[in-house]
């Protein structure tokens, strides 16, 4: 369980969020119908003498208002404890696509209404030990169905992984508050996921995870966006529903190892992120 | 939205951050397989010409036995080969038939038996890498009917040196985990013959979630392989490898 300190910092932060929030810009909105994209960027962490990085390339089209397009590639890369015998360190490596599409229903004067699919498909991942010993384990699949409307957004995953699997259930606020700075806002985001696993050891009655995000965003319509997130995650990692997905799957596999504690015990992560776009 | 309605759903969703990351163990730690077997090999030397499948006479201990040689293999007079008798079970597996080990690939004419998995007839393996196969074991013996397999292939891998000895483990005992079972502490002691040690020791287990592999090193006769399950459970596994190199 996460500390009343953590409890108390992302309490106050969602609050605020909350209070200000404001709709959530998904679509190009420099007025022009159509674009393309490109958005690379990493996720690193560091906590309790182990390491997380993780780097990403997505591409986007938008060839209507409405609709939206993109694929992505993920590669992650986890160092467990250094061993103190050896001073090698135990690894986990794997890299994941992406593919999603998200189509916007307009209402007469008021906030589009999203629904969205995205498709995260992982390659296997290897875990190797500091003794030699390694472990292989087949690339999970995540389908994700979800909707959206001003900012707010549920969702349903169904993760298959070997003899395993997961249903999970998301909700979720996101928004994005304009700074008084030119081209500068804040970025916030909250969601619940509830996790029902099936086949596995640990919780197999479901359990609950969240997310917050935080983060600062300089760009502007015509070009793209830069943003620095940080990604709290209290009391542990859940399974879908982050900017890990494709990789967060392996969980369900209830790894050890590098893997200890990432699902039962607070954890952040940093996110950097640069967007860039073309619009016709 | 109105402000009120998302301070509301914003207060919710800390309540619930406080009381994510819960987590229960449905399983019993422990559900655990006990595994032994002895193999009893012995060096011998040959005392027939056969081409296999069939039989040939070895002088083992002054003591003269017949076994089987395995299909496409040739032992000569006055050569040194590996005897592994009757009654020699490897792992203490299980089958719904007795079923033919397989050496190097080919038949032996040498069955393992349903009830408890050992030699049915003697064997007889000449100097050179040799590879035991089988199909369809099943380690039984665990907790509330826990058990491994049946596996869809079981093979130990070695080497008859040319004394006749072997790096085929000579005694094999601990515990292995079960299908999907919570194994953590699950080891496996390999007795092996000295002129295995500094060798070493693979096992590989080929499941539907993955692969796990685990090495140990063999030092003064004897080989650890320990917390078998550490980076994920087993379940239904399909081929199950020991290689000592």
């Amino acid at each position: 369980m996460m500390t009343t300190k953590t409890t108390l910092l992302a309490a106050t932060a969602l609050l605020v969020a909350g209070a200000q929030a404001q709709d959530r810009v998904e679509l190009a909105s420099d007025g022009r119908d159509r674009s393309i994209g490109l958005t690379f960027g990493g996720l690193g962490a560091s906590f309790g003498g182990r390491s997380l990085s993780s780097k990403y390339l997505k591409f986007d089209i938008q060839p209507v208002k409405q609709f939206k397009l993109w694929f992505g590639s993920q590669s992650l890369d986890a160092k467990g404890k250094e061993d103190p015998a050896t001073g090698n360190r135990s690894t986990f490596d794997a890299r994941a696509t992406e593919f999603g599409m998200r189509y916007e229903f307009q209402s007469r004067g008021g906030a589009p209404f999203g629904v969205s699919y995205i498709a995260h498909r992982s390659g296997d991942g290897t875990f190797e030990q500091t003794d030699g010993s390694s472990a292989l384990y087949f690339g999970p699949k995540t389908d994700t169905f979800e909707v959206d409307h001003e900012g707010w957004s549920g969702s349903y995953s169904r993760i298959k992984a070997g003899s395993r699997s997961a249903s999970v259930f998301g909700v979720g606020y996101a928004g994005k508050q304009p700074l008084k700075a030119k081209g500068w806002s804040f970025l916030y985001e909250g969601k619940l996921l509830f996790e029902r696993p099936s086949g596995t050891v640990v919780n197999p009655d479901g359990s609950t995870r969240a997310m917050a995000r935080l983060g600062l965003e300089y760009g502007s319509p015509e070009w793209g966006s830069i943003s620095l997130s940080a990604y709290v995650f209290p009391g542990g990692i859940p399974y879908t529903g982050t900017p890990l997905s494709g990789f967060t799957s392996f969980f369900l596999y209830e790894p050890g190892g590098v893997a200890d504690d990432l699902r039962t015990k607070t954890s952040a992560t940093l996110d950097l992120r640069v967007s860039l776009k073309a619009s016709f | 939205m109105t402000k009120s309605l998302q301070l509301l759903v914003a207060t919710s969703l800390i309540l619930a951050l406080g009381c994510g990351g819960k987590n229960t163990v449905s399983t019993i730690s422990g559900a655990t397989i006990p595994i032994t077997g002895e193999t009893n090999q012995d060096s011998g030397t040959s005392e027939s010409t056969v081409t296999g499948p069939g039989d040939a006479d070895v002088n083992v201990g002054g003591t003269t036995e017949t076994g089987k040689v395995p299909e496409g293999t040739t032992v000569t007079p006055g050569e040194i080969v590996a005897f592994f008798p009757a009654g020699s079970g490897f792992i203490g597996a299980t089958f719904a038939t007795d079923t033919e080990v397989r050496v190097n690939g080919r038949r032996s004419g040498v069955f393992l038996s349903k009830v408890d998995g050992t030699l049915l007839q003697n064997l007889i393996v000449p100097v050179g890498p040799c590879v035991f196969t089988v199909s369809g074991a099943t380690i039984q013996g665990g907790p509330r009917g826990a058990s491994l397999g049946p596996v869809g292939t079981v093979a130990i891998r070695g080497q008859v040196f040319a004394d006749g000895s072997s790096s085929i483990p000579l005694k094999i005992t601990g515990v292995v985990p079960g299908n999907g079972e919570t194994t953590l502490g699950a080891t496996i002691t390999l007795t092996m013959h000295p002129s295995a040690n500094g060798k070493t020791v693979e096992l590989r287990v080929v499941h539907a979630n993955g692969i796990v592999q685990k090495v140990a090193t063999v030092a003064g006769g004897t080989a650890v392989i320990s917390e078998i399950n550490s980076e994920g459970f087993i379940e239904d596994a399909s081929t199950l490898e020991l290689t000592v190199r």
